[in-house]
């Protein structure tokens, strides 16, 4: 069985720490790729610049997206993900601070799956990411993950 | 001798019957001739249109014009003869009108232009304007007085109601100006003056365009001709330049002048110098894109304070866990407690920056205004609140069906802050108790949300409603001091009032009332 893969996409070096030292704390061993900006995101879903010659068929399980980004913000590579037929179908989890409705309503209507807000007290976090790993890992079902 | 002197008698005789005969023929033309002067004289007085009333010397009718009669409503039998102040009933007793007759005209002999307001009860109150002539007659020296009446009345009103209409005119603050087709100014009154700053002298004769901004000395003929003929234009805006160059904003409104043929001779321009209401619009426009760019500065800051405020916090309350998790070993207690405060701190910024945004989220949002059924809100919060803590036992009383017109999402985070409120200040009680209902107060409906917990002390209620003002430490109580300013302004912003009883130990009661 290949190795499902989670894409962060986040800027901030502490939120990545936090977010990998919560998966790990749940347990969740899958592969972590982690995206420093938009751009970074997008060239590892289309094997473009950095990850250029990436097989691209070989896609997250789930993308966890983080929506102030430098260079591509969130709700972009969003837009991108969706507008893009190889990408369109992949659950898409947005991980923000930002509790600002109109970032919410965005963000669902350009097809974001989930809408967490990261909480301040780590604790909750960490069980934030435990239920979120476990649903978008382990009981999601998707039509890329069927493929396989 | 005697045929002689009868011959003579014969012929001195002939000439007598000759002379007789000559006389009588001369009578006849002179007879004739003043039977025509009289015919000539009455067809005269029949043919003018004004009464007209021949009187003797002693004041007496000698005939009167079919006109005097028709006009007077009198008939010759009661005229004829008669003394003129016994006329209809002696109502001809006028006093000026013997003034005129008595004193005025035996010293003059004519007089024109006598007017006379007289009471008549058979026609009305009339106004008169009376020309008396006295003739002498040589023959048999006797005097005849011609009076004829003008009856002015109809005049009178029309020229009273012009001159009113004048003074208006006059007396308006607008400008009020008259031109002809041609376009050339053909009256100006004082607000004219007092608009454009010429006087009338200056202006009477000169094009219109005179008050054109350079660049538009058609703007008349170009607004005339977008309209049919015969129509209006109201409260037209445009701007004038007054006769010191400054420029004003004039409200215009311009109707056709027809003669009394209908015809259109020219139009009548009504000015109303609007520069001071278009000024206060400017500043009222600036004002709101003023207020616009400050409330979309403030919800930049708000989105970066929600989002750049709160990576930090949770770098610090993360790594301190990760210290306490990963170091728990190597850590002695007084470090450990102090990673403790370290997260307790972080975590109350945290809710204080999280409360700070509701707060201005209330203020700002858009509103909407729909029926909110308050009775379930306020349970399902209730049953909220006893999940949470499914360890304590409360009574509550809802009364049931309470509606209201607000906006749904700010009266449930108000309800929200107000329920939390009495949950967390009943925490130390055996038994909670809580009612939400409603009362009058003042005349008005109130709701009122209840509780038996702490309560507070009244000398402090002003402190209350204010943001970050808290009446309990947070070591008593946790709080951040927003949830009832937020309430507060939600209230506020449906027009309604929020205020407070309480006693210290015995509970607290919040009442709200919303219009509408």
């Amino acid at each position: 069985m290949e190795e499902k893969i989670i894409l962060l996409v986040e800027d901030n070096p502490d939120d990545v720490d936090l977010t990998i030292r919560a998966f790990k704390k749940n347990n969740i061993t899958n592969k972590i790729i982690v995206a420093k900006d938009g751009v970074k995101a997008l060239d590892y879903l289309h094997g473009t610049g950095m990850y250029d010659g990436r097989d691209t068929k070989d896609l997250p399980v789930v993308i966890l997206l983080d929506l102030k980004l430098p260079k591509i913000d969130g709700l972009e590579v969003l837009r991108r993900i969706r507008q893009d037929e190889l990408t369109r179908l992949i659950p898409v989890v947005i991980l923000t601070s930002s509790a600002e409705q109109k970032d919410m309503v965005e963000g669902y209507k350009l097809g974001a799956n989930s809408y967490i807000r990261k909480p301040v007290d780590f604790e909750q976090f960490v069980e934030a990411v435990k239920i979120l790993g476990i649903y978008w890992t382990l009981w999601n079902e998707t039509p890329t993950s069927l493929n396989r | 001798m005697k045929i002689q002197r009868s011959q003579a008698d014969i012929t001195e005789r002939r000439e007598i019957e000759i002379g007789l005969e000559k006389t009588r023929k001369d009578l006849a033309v002179v007879k004739k001739s003043a039977d025509e002067a009289r015919e000539y004289a009455e067809s005269v007085i029949n043919t003018v249109r004004e009464p007209l009333i021949v009187l003797d010397q002693d004041l007496r009718v000698v005939s009167v014009s079919r006109s005097f009669y028709e006009f007077f409503k009198v008939k010759p039998e009661e005229t004829v003869g008669q003394l003129i102040y016994d006329l209809g009933n002696k109502q001809w007793d006028i006093p000026k009108l013997r003034e005129l007759l008595e004193t005025i005209l035996p010293q003059k002999t004519t007089f024109d232009n006598y007017e006379v307001e007289h009471d008549f009860a058979t026609i009305g109150r009339r106004i008169m304007l009376l020309n008396a002539r006295q003739i002498e007659r040589v023959l048999g020296k006797e005097r005849i007085i011609l009076l004829a009446i003008e009856d002015i009345t109809e005049r009178k009103k029309l020229e009273e109601a012009h001159s009113k209409l004048a003074a208006i005119v006059e007396s308006a603050d607008d400008a009020i100006i008259g031109k002809d087709l041609e376009g050339t100014i053909v009256s100006w009154n004082s607000g004219a003056e007092v608009v454009y700053g010429y006087n009338a002298k200056e202006v009477i004769g000169k094009s219109v365009s005179l008050l054109m901004l350079p660049g538009h000395p058609d703007e008349y003929k170009e607004l005339l001709t977008k309209k049919s003929s015969g129509e209006y234009i109201k409260d037209y805006e445009t701007q004038r330049r007054r006769k010191n160059g400054q420029i004003i904003d004039v409200s215009l409104t311009i109707s056709p002048v027809k003669d009394t043929s209908g015809k259109i001779i020219g139009d009548s321009i009504i000015a109303r110098d609007i520069t001071e209401k278009k000024k206060l619009e400017r500043e009222v426009v600036k004002a709101k894109d003023a207020a616009e760019a400050a409330n979309k500065e403030l919800e930049a800051f708000s989105y970066s304070v929600s989002h750049d405020l709160r990576a930090p916090l949770r770098s610090i309350d993360g790594f301190s866990q990760a210290l306490l998790e990963d170091y728990q070993d190597t850590l002695d207690d007084t470090a450990k407690s102090y990673l403790d405060r370290v997260r307790k701190a972080t975590q109350h910024m945290g809710h204080l920056i999280d409360d700070m945004l509701k707060l201005s989220r209330v203020t700002r949002s858009a509103f909407y205004h729909e029926s909110v059924d308050l009775s379930t809100m306020v349970r399902a919060i209730f049953e909220k609140l006893q999940q949470n803590s499914p360890d304590r036992t409360v009574d509550v009383i809802i009364r049931e069906g309470v509606f209201i017109n607000g906006d749904p999402y700010l009266l449930q985070i108000a309800l929200e802050n107000l329920v939390n409120n009495a949950w967390k200040f009943t925490s130390r009680e055996a038994r909670p108790q809580f009612e939400f209902g409603t009362t009058v107060k003042e005349g008005k409906t109130a709701c009122f949300i209840r509780d038996n917990g702490v309560g507070f002390d009244m000398a402090y209620v002003d402190k209350l409603f204010g943001a970050f003002q808290r009446l309990h430490t947070t070591f008593e109580f946790p709080g951040t001091g927003i949830g009832l300013a937020t309430i507060q302004r939600i209230i506020n912003r449906h027009g309604g009032q929020v205020w407070a009883e309480a006693e210290v130990g015995k509970g607290a009661t919040f009442y709200f009332t919303l219009p509408g």
